[in-house]
């Protein structure tokens, strides 16, 4: 694992040194326009960091292309599932449990976090559906947020693993058998699920959100898990080990409570790990304003768990290096909002100082990560759909909508907690 | 919640703007800057200094800007093949007052292209630079290399303009070998090629413009030189 780490960290820094060595004349010529610290913060931002961070993930991912199947388990598991007024959803999530094709028992608990529409009645409805291997409960919690629904649950689950579920996520036929063959074989303290996008075809947003969930982030996830260390085992469809849970105390009542639980379990030294063959489909928003939303409360959520464990505190090498990584992309956003798109603009205007061929070899190492990445995920023969719009929309538009959102998300979080880090 | 994601969009968007008009604004000051002001004193003497093989996007701009700090003018033998991409710096030129003449569109040596070929070259030129200075009318040829025929000069229908000093930074020294060669040899009325093509040039510039002042010389384009010489 620590070889392959190496190798990939060998080549990133291979191909930001070529880069470096073309960029060196490129930000020469443009210096001598524009200032030099602007030319050298946007080079960096938009070429040399991302193109290391890609080339590096690229390579890792290629070195972990063969996927590792493990032995069935039949351990009786438990998935946690929280819902706040979600009787439009939630009929179909639980249907998707009660369809697990799963070797052991499965006890669901539906958490209804003070809902004050049907979701009772929907739960209620399925509840006297009993199947062999799977039974539903009810449970109520009256005070409000996630944090309180999920840690509301984990005193009810006595098995040694429990598997979260949102109630908009609904599972593939194999999900649950596979993260927990991934979980009990790995002994990770938590394993992040593969999520697809459930309704890719309502709206030009989801479109996009489609290959977003499918190309770039199951390829961090990738990236991060092959070293235990994946930051974020979402809450939307992840397995965790009950006691490592319990240990850190359960969710903190946070916007990104699934984020901060996982870098408090990284920095207690557990491993946190990716299955791709455990596929949830989530529903993500139709609208580019619940789009940006989303992201927003994600960026807030990236600052949450960088400010409860700050990389450096971090619990192993990998995990440092990936929170770091993390951190990092707060200039990304600043770099390609305030250099790329003006780059974009002043190429318009026929001055080609930052966007220009160059910039092509950027984007050369993208398409290597997106159409590896596809290739992979077409592997595991778990349909998704594809869309041509939706795909160039994705590569010309989702970043700007992502990086305003997060930048939005950075400063609600800086301004109204300031000076939070440990 | 709609308002203010659409507010802070519209805020960023206004950020972007103005990053953008301050490029802008930087990029476009350069191609104003004002007129080199020419005093010439009959009593004193003039050399003309010129750049070859041009305009190079990183040496150039560097080129002017010395020559504007010391406030010194000179003529610039562009390659018409290069105008693309540095309008800029054409502009820039011609707003400072230096002088714009043809180096050929693609640098060859014109003894050995037939009558056709020459006067291609020529044209090309021509009509690279009226896309960039529409009213900007070229007054002498360096043909490449300093080689022309009597053929070739009868074809290109302008006067040649060659040099009376070579600095040698063809060949790549170092800049005080530039600067030696130069300042050994100046006399009044010298023509010295450069080329604005790499930084030991750059650096020699410098020097060189300082020292000639302090030995008198006033620094003329070539038409001013050959105005000068023709009473």
């Amino acid at each position: 694992m620590k070889a392959k780490f190496i190798y990939s960290i060998c080549f990133g820094s291979l191909w930001l040194a070529i880069s470096l060595f073309f960029a060196i004349g490129w930000a020469q010529e443009v210096c001598c326009i524009l200032p030099c610290f602007y030319v050298w913060w946007v080079i960096i931002g938009i070429a040399l960091l991302p193109g290391f961070l890609m080339s590096a993930m690229f390579f890792s991912n290629l070195l972990h292309w063969k996927h590792k199947e493990y032995p069935d388990t039949a351990e009786d598991t438990t998935i946690i599932m929280c819902a706040r007024n979600e009787q439009n959803t939630i009929a179909r999530s639980i249907q998707a449990i009660l369809d697990q094709q799963y070797k052991g028992h499965i006890r669901l608990l539906v958490i209804d976090n003070a809902s004050i529409d049907d979701t009772k009645q929907e739960i209620m409805n399925l509840q006297a559906v009993r199947l062999g291997n799977c039974s539903v409960e009810y449970v109520y919690c009256g005070q409000p947020g996630k944090a309180n629904a999920l840690n509301t649950a984990l005193k009810m689950v006595c098995t040694p693993h429990f598997i979260t579920v949102d109630a908009d996520t609904y599972l593939e036929k194999q999900a649950v058998q596979k993260i927990m063959n991934h979980i009990v074989s790995c002994k990770s303290a938590c394993v992040a699920g593969n999520l697809f996008v459930q309704n890719p075809k309502v709206s030009l947003a989801a479109k996009m959100q489609n290959y977003d969930y499918l190309l770039s982030i199951a390829a961090v996830k990738r990236f991060q898990g092959s070293y235990q260390s994946t930051l974020v085992a979402q809450g939307a469809f992840s397995a965790y080990e009950t006691q490592a849970v319990v240990e850190i105390g359960g969710w903190q009542d946070v916007l990104g409570e699934d984020i901060v639980l996982t870098y408090q379990l990284l920095k207690q030294r557990f491993s946190s790990t990716y299955e791709a063959a455990a596929v949830g489909y989530t529903t993500v928003p139709k609208t580019i304003n619940g789009l940006y939303n989303q992201r927003k409360r994600w960026a807030i959520g990236m600052l949450e768990g960088l400010s409860a464990v700050p990389p450096w505190k971090q619990g192993t090498a990998f995990s440092k290096h990936f929170a770091f990584v993390n951190l990092s992309v707060i200039y990304l956003d600043l770099a390609f909002l305030f250099g790329f798109i003006p780059g974009v603009i002043l190429a318009l205007f026929g001055h080609f100082y930052f966007v220009g061929l160059l910039t092509l070899f950027t984007v050369v190492v993208c398409i290597l990560l997106f159409l590896s990445m596809y290739l992979y995920q077409k592997k595991l023969k778990i349909p998704f759909h594809n869309s041509i719009c939706g795909f160039f929309c994705f590569l010309l538009f989702f970043q700007i909508i992502q990086s305003i959102a997060a930048l939005h998300g950075y400063l609600i979080r800086l301004l109204d907690r300031k000076g939070d880090w440990n | 919640m709609k308002h203010k994601n659409l507010w802070f969009t519209t805020g960023v968007c206004s950020l972007i703007i103005l990053v953008v008009i301050g490029l802008l604004t930087g990029i476009y000051h350069r191609v104003n800057r004002k007129v080199i002001p020419v005093q010439i004193n009959p009593t004193q003497p003039v050399v003309a200094l010129t750049f070859d093989d041009g305009p190079n996007v990183r040496y150039t701009p560097q080129v002017l800007d010395i020559l504007y700090e010391h406030q010194v003018l000179a003529t610039f033998f562009l390659v018409g093949e290069k105008f693309s991409g540095n309008e800029l710096l054409l502009k820039e030129m011609k707003a400072c007052g230096h002088e714009i003449e043809s180096h050929t569109f693609s640098h060859p040596d014109l003894t050995t292209l037939n009558r056709e070929q020459i006067q291609q070259e020529m044209q090309k030129t021509k009509a690279e630079l009226k896309k960039v200075l529409p009213d900007y009318q070229i007054q002498y040829v360096r043909p490449p290399y300093g080689r022309y025929t009597e053929e070739v000069k009868d074809i290109i229908h302008l006067p040649l303009m060659l040099w009376t000093i070579d600095s040698g930074d063809w060949n790549k020294p170092n800049s005080d070998t530039i600067y030696s060669t130069v300042v050994d040899k100046i006399q009044d009325g010298d023509i010295i090629v450069f080329h604005d093509d790499n930084q030991e040039t750059v650096k020699a510039i410098e020097k060189i413009i300082v020292e000639l002042r302090t030995r008198g010389f006033q620094f003329v384009t070539v038409s001013q030189l050959e105005a000068s010489r023709h009473g």
